[in-house]
């Protein structure tokens, strides 16, 4: 169970907005978890806290993957971001050359790769492999 | 060194340069308790003196900003390709869209800006002070969330 601190202001939204926000998490570290042991990665989890003014403090999921090739750390950033419902990082270790994972209002994800315009990919394994060996070669 | 760093070096400098002004006016007011006549040898009142104390902050916050905006400006013309030149409130916008930005870390940038805005359009916003420190460390976490270089 993530530990937490009330934020300032403590409200029962806040509350479920938290709940609902480290389910989600808890969901996507579970779909890279089960993708990358599918490629044959390994995968260690741990927690990072984060701290945001609408929801105080609280504890996420942070998950590092192994592979042959190179290391990525899976790191949520915050639930309150602009133009998304959540922001989760895909970083190479330990030069964090990363891409985006960000949750859309109907509580879907998907990849941004951040540039001049924006790429979007579909969150699925097919995509996650993809853009996590794009990013492991990226000068 | 890149475009980003190479900004946030010169915010970071903007800063350690208000730190320098702010012991050089403390020591010219321990100069000024001494020898009171001081100002006025150089043609200068003790008035000058009251008046650089009380907004050597502003001033250097005012041109913290500047520094920040114009990087912004410059990300947004080179790194986003784009020729228009929107109000400093929308481009933080549009660029905390374009890189998904923390919310906090966008409220904070605004802050300053509301701040910066007060000062100088000497506004009755009831904008709250910011010290400078705060200010840089507010504009530069939102700049580091820009693309590394352009």
């Amino acid at each position: 169970m993530p530990s937490r601190l009330l934020p300032r202001k403590s409200t029962a939204h806040h509350e479920k907005e938290r709940a609902e926000w480290l389910s989600a998490l808890e969901a996507l570290v579970a779909d890279v978890e089960t993708w990358s042991h599918e490629n044959d990665w390994g995968t260690r989890r741990d927690s990072k806290r984060l701290k945001e003014e609408k929801l105080g403090a609280y504890d996420a999921p942070v998950l590092l993957i192994q592979s042959p090739k190179g290391r990525w750390l899976l790191e949520p950033i915050a639930r309150y971001v602009v133009g998304a419902e959540g922001r989760v990082d895909l970083c190479v270790y330990p030069s964090y050359d990363s891409v985006v994972i960000a949750r859309e209002q109907d509580g879907s994800w998907r990849i941004v790769e951040l540039g001049r315009k924006n790429r979007v990919r579909p969150w699925n394994r097919h995509e996650f492999t993809k853009i996590a060996l794009k990013i492991l070669e990226s000068p | 060194m890149n475009k980003r760093q190479e900004r946030l070096e010169r915010m970071n400098s903007i800063e350690r340069e208000f730190q320098a002004a702010s012991l050089a006016v403390t020591f010219l007011g321990m100069q000024l308790d001494t020898d009171p006549a001081l100002l006025t040898r150089h043609k200068l009142r003790r008035r000058d003196f009251v008046q650089l104390r009380v907004n050597l902050s502003a001033t250097y916050l005012v041109r913290l900003f500047a520094e920040f905006e114009t990087g912004l400006r410059e990300a947004w013309r080179f790194a986003f390709r784009k020729s228009t030149h929107p109000k400093t409130a929308d481009l933080l916008l549009s660029i905390g869209a374009q890189r998904v930005i923390v919310q906090d870390v966008q409220d904070e940038a605004n802050r300053v800006r509301r701040y910066r805005n007060a000062l100088v359009h000497e506004t009755d916003e009831a904008a709250q002070r910011i010290p400078v420190s705060v200010a840089r460390s507010a504009l530069c976490t939102f700049f580091s969330f820009l693309p590394l270089d352009w």
